[in-house]
Formats: C-alpha cells, sequence, structure tokens
C-alpha cells in the first residue's frame, strides 16, 4: 500500500430561521469512508495480502480495520482510527478495482465504508 | 492600498492550528433571490441570508490537544468557537460545526489533513448571529 485517507463527512443540517442573521447549521451522524491504495501483489492472491484480503470482504459483512498514519500507535500522539466488528459495526468493502497497465506495475484501491462507530485510540 | 502576506492564525475550540496549517479559506456565500419581472431591463436580484464556510489544510499533528484530536472530538458535535484572522491581525470569530475531516498518508509525504467548518453562530452555537470582525 502507498496511499490511504481516511474521510468523515459531518452532515450539515440547515436550520436558519427568519430570526436568523446568518446561515445557521446543526451537525449530523458522522460518516466514515477509507480510501486506500498501492501495488497488487499478484503472486500472493492465493496467500493473505492485500488484494485477495479485500475480495474476500466484498459483500461479506462488517470487518475490522486500524488506521494508525504514525506506525506507532495506539498511543499519545500516534493515534489509531479503529473501527472494530461488532454486530453491524465495521468496515464494508465498497469497491475493489485492480489495474493490469502493459508495462507498469499492477496496482489496486479500495474503498471501505465503515459502518457504526470509528475511535481514536491514544493507548 | 494594504496588501498583506498571508500569516494567517486559526484557532478552533481555543487550539490554535496555525502552527500546522499552510492553508485556511473563508467563504461567505449569499443566496441571491431573483426577482427579475417583466418591468425590469437587468436581472434583478436580493440578496438572502449570508453563510460561511471555513476550509484548512496542513500537516497532521497527533500530539494531544492539537488539530488531530481537536478536530476528531468535535464531530457531530454543537458548535466550538473559531477565530480566523488571514494576516495574523483583524478577522472574524464565531461559532461553528466541523463539516468534514479528511487525512491524507502517502508514500514518502509528510502525514497531511484537511477540514471543513460551517459557522453557526456567535457568541451560542446555534444563535444564527453573524461573525465578529475585529
Amino acid at each position: 500500500m502507498n496511499s490511504i485517507v481516511q474521510t468523515i463527512d459531518v452532515p450539515e443540517a440547515e436550520i436558519t430561521a427568519f430570526a436568523d442573521v446568518y446561515g445557521n447549521f446543526l451537525a449530523g451522524k458522522k460518516s466514515v469512508k477509507t480510501e486506500i491504495q498501492g501495488s497488487a501483489d499478484i503472486d500472493a492472491l492465493t496467500s493473505v495480502q492485500g488484494v485477495k484480503t479485500l475480495y474476500a470482504g466484498i459483500g461479506a459483512g462488517p470487518k475490522s480495520t486500524v488506521f494508525d498514519p504514525t506506525g506507532t500507535g495506539p498511543a499519545a500522539g500516534a493515534p489509531e482510527y479503529q473501527c472494530t466488528t461488532s454486530g453491524l459495526t465495521g468496515v464494508l468493502v465498497a469497491n475493489l478495482k485492480i489495474s493490469l497497465p502493459v508495462g507498469d506495475a499492477a496496482r489496486y484501491s479500495a474503498t471501505l465504508q465503515h459502518s457504526g462507530s470509528t475511535t481514536r485510540a491514544v493507548a | 492600498m494594504a496588501r498583506l502576506i498571508a500569516d494567517a492564525d486559526f484557532v478552533f475550540n481555543a487550539v490554535a492550528l496555525e502552527d500546522e496549517l499552510d492553508q485556511a479559506s473563508m467563504s461567505f456565500d449569499v443566496p441571491e433571490a431573483e426577482i427579475t419581472a417583466f418591468a425590469d431591463v437587468y436581472g434583478n436580484f436580493l440578496a438572502g441570508k449570508p453563510a460561511i464556510k471555513l476550509d484548512v489544510s496542513g500537516n497532521w499533528d497527533p500530539a494531544a490537544s492539537q488539530g488531530d484530536a481537536t478536530i476528531f472530538a468535535a464531530l457531530g458535535g454543537v458548535g466550538l468557537t473559531y477565530d480566523f484572522e488571514p494576516g495574523g491581525t483583524t478577522g472574524y470569530n464565531g461559532m461553528a460545526i466541523v463539516g468534514s475531516y479528511q487525512i491524507q498518508a502517502a508514500i514518502n509525504q509528510a502525514v497531511k489533513y484537511s477540514a471543513s467548518f460551517r459557522h453557526n453562530g456567535l457568541t451560542v452555537a446555534a444563535d444564527g448571529l453573524a461573525p465578529t470582525r475585529a
């Protein structure tokens, strides 16, 4: 893997009323999405590697993920974003793309939609 | 006419984020209600209620009481205080909710982040008042 982007979106529910001077908004429920990409390990398609794991996760219910930007967490100053499988909580493989261009490295990308809560662990 | 080099200060929930940020913007959008009538020569519009969005981006700092911990804790919550001073002096302050937060980790790059905030009050969250320009 060579890129991870985690995005947390919060719906902005507009509550602007006649008496308000400026636009007025409340925050809705958070939605977390993690997009990953990297070089596909084709030889490892039959073993436990990224592409095989992601492929097996398609339609297979929520899975646990950990995103640790520093690579040293969880600890103070090195948080881990965790989405742990429990009931309907976990991440769903929403998209998996494998690219095999002529004369270039095989690559893959995937989108993981978080269901339920994602926590910021520091210990 | 004065011209300022950006030396912005951006504070959210009393935490100064300018030591992480390398870009900050504030957008005022005003709905334009069209009232053009047959008798008008040109398009005719009235202004609605202004809305404000603040967008910031910079280098991710996971330390306690810095940007990451502060923004993550505010997700889905009530409006919190902000203060944006584009040149480091004059600026705007009010209350805002967090609209989005993105962390970007790429190979051989510093971990970056971006966030957007939606103004929703002045002294109390959702009071519907304008920001203060001071």
